[in-house]
């Protein structure tokens, strides 16, 4: 992994600087496909991490809750949360943290609280297009199938398989083992096999 | 007949399906602002053990939470003693804490992951207690609930406007009990408030109900 400091004045905007080709250390969805370089002010420093993070964030969310609203409501509490706390954000990865906190929200809870059904059909958004139909149709199935994980399997699932993390990465998120994450993934991805079957579509394989 | 597929196979067709997820809207100025306010409620909570600037209505009744935090105030202490002559008191202590208590031992649960929301509260021995006796008295202020749950949550939620407890004058121990009794908790209208017990580990939660029971000024 290669950290570029840019030497730049307080005032000026971060300057992102594309990876390395080769520094590919997961699959094309991960979000750390730049660098920012910190110029060392605490809110343009974050506001660039955000600006570049905040649709992969919103991805995660979406799929921890399935709702949009309760997804908006999740990555803004994981950006205020690694705002509050960035300077230990940025000496690490300010990703894995806003992730972390997202992870262990108490999504169940949540959902509760805000009296809302994870994946009531006529809640999950539509799109335009031409693929669209079917698109809709697979991300409605996916997270039908996601709501009858328990809280912890479906992150799990959602870390490891959807986001792309390794199993020590996902571990890390979460705050368990390894072995349990192995375990956990195991088990809700037989169920969601048990309940989607082979994949249609653009899921074949 | 085709073999069945590896579950890293099958695992790499179900993120297909992941593919086209709707976009979410996101607020980085206004996470910007909340991170700010944020910092400055921790920072209070932490620099000075108390919030009592803000707060004072809310008084809780319990085991002492993560101990060493600030001492308890004389008006606190009253109520309390109000509160040990009730049938509500059952696994108290006898010390009392206020709201700002609570928010500052909120706060502080807040300072690293996981959330403040996911971390019960511990007696000063480790133990964490059955539940803790809430007491209300006079009017309702909805800022040092607020306070307590942006610093747990970085998040203030626009409960007020949700409310379903509109009540006139006089009438909101009743509406804002039975608004609370709506949501799951156990709750006492007494002649100018209110009692309630909650466990330990909801107190984030707790406060953000009453925040949403607490009819707007």
């Amino acid at each position: 992994m290669t950290v570029v400091m840019a030497d730049v004045g307080e005032d000026s905007p971060p300057v992102v600087v594309p990876a390395d080709a080769s520094d590919d250390a997961g699959p094309a969805t991960r979000p750390a496909d730049a660098r920012i370089a910190w110029t060392g002010d605490r809110d343009t420093d974050f506001t660039a991490f955000a600006t570049r993070a905040q649709a992969e964030l919103g991805r995660t969310a979406w799929l921890l809750t399935g709702d949009v609203h309760a997804a908006a409501e999740l990555v803004q509490t994981a950006l205020v949360r690694t705002y509050t706390a960035w300077p230990r954000a940025r000496a690490g990865d300010p990703m894995a943290y806003a992730r972390r906190v997202m992870a262990n929200a108490r999504i169940d809870t949540w959902r509760r609280r805000r009296r809302e059904v994870l994946v009531a059909p006529d809640e999950v958004p539509h799109t335009a297009g031409a693929d669209a139909g079917a698109a809709v149709e697979h991300r409605d199935e996916l997270v039908r199938a996601l709501a009858q994980l328990s809280p912890q399997q479906r992150r799990v699932v959602v870390l490891r398989y959807l986001v792309g993390l390794s199993e020590r990465e996902t571990a890390d998120d979460l705050g368990v083992s390894a072995g349990t994450v192995k375990t956990q993934a195991s088990r809700g991805l037989h169920r969601l096999r048990a309940t989607l079957g082979e994949l249609r579509g653009g899921g074949d394989v | 007949m085709s073999e069945p597929t590896s579950d890293e196979d099958w695992a790499a067709g179900l993120r297909l399906y992941a593919r086209d997820v709707p976009a979410v809207p996101v607020d980085v100025a206004g996470a910007v602002r909340r991170g700010r306010r944020r910092r400055v409620v921790r920072s209070a909570a932490l620099g000075t053990g108390s919030l009592a600037v803000v707060v004072g209505v809310v008084v809780v009744a319990g085991p002492s939470l993560l101990g060493g935090l600030g001492p308890v105030s004389g008006g606190s202490a009253d109520s309390a003693a109000s509160v040990a002559d009730g049938a509500a008191v059952a696994g108290s202590s006898g010390r009392v804490w206020s709201v700002e208590d609570l928010a500052a031992d909120v706060a502080a649960a807040a300072t690293a992951p996981p959330p403040a929301e996911d971390r019960p509260l511990y007696a000063e021995d480790g133990s964490t207690p059955d539940r803790l006796t809430v007491e209300q008295h006079g009017a309702p202020d909805p800022s040092p609930y607020r306070a307590a749950i942006d610093a747990a949550t970085g998040s203030v939620p626009a409960a007020a406007l949700e409310s379903s407890a509109h009540a006139s004058p006089g009438a909101w121990p009743t509406a804002t009990a039975a608004c609370l009794q709506g949501a799951g908790w156990e709750v006492v209208v007494t002649d100018d408030g209110w009692t309630a017990q909650v466990p330990p580990t909801s107190a984030v939660r707790f406060l953000a109900d009453v925040d949403t029971c607490t009819p707007a000024a």
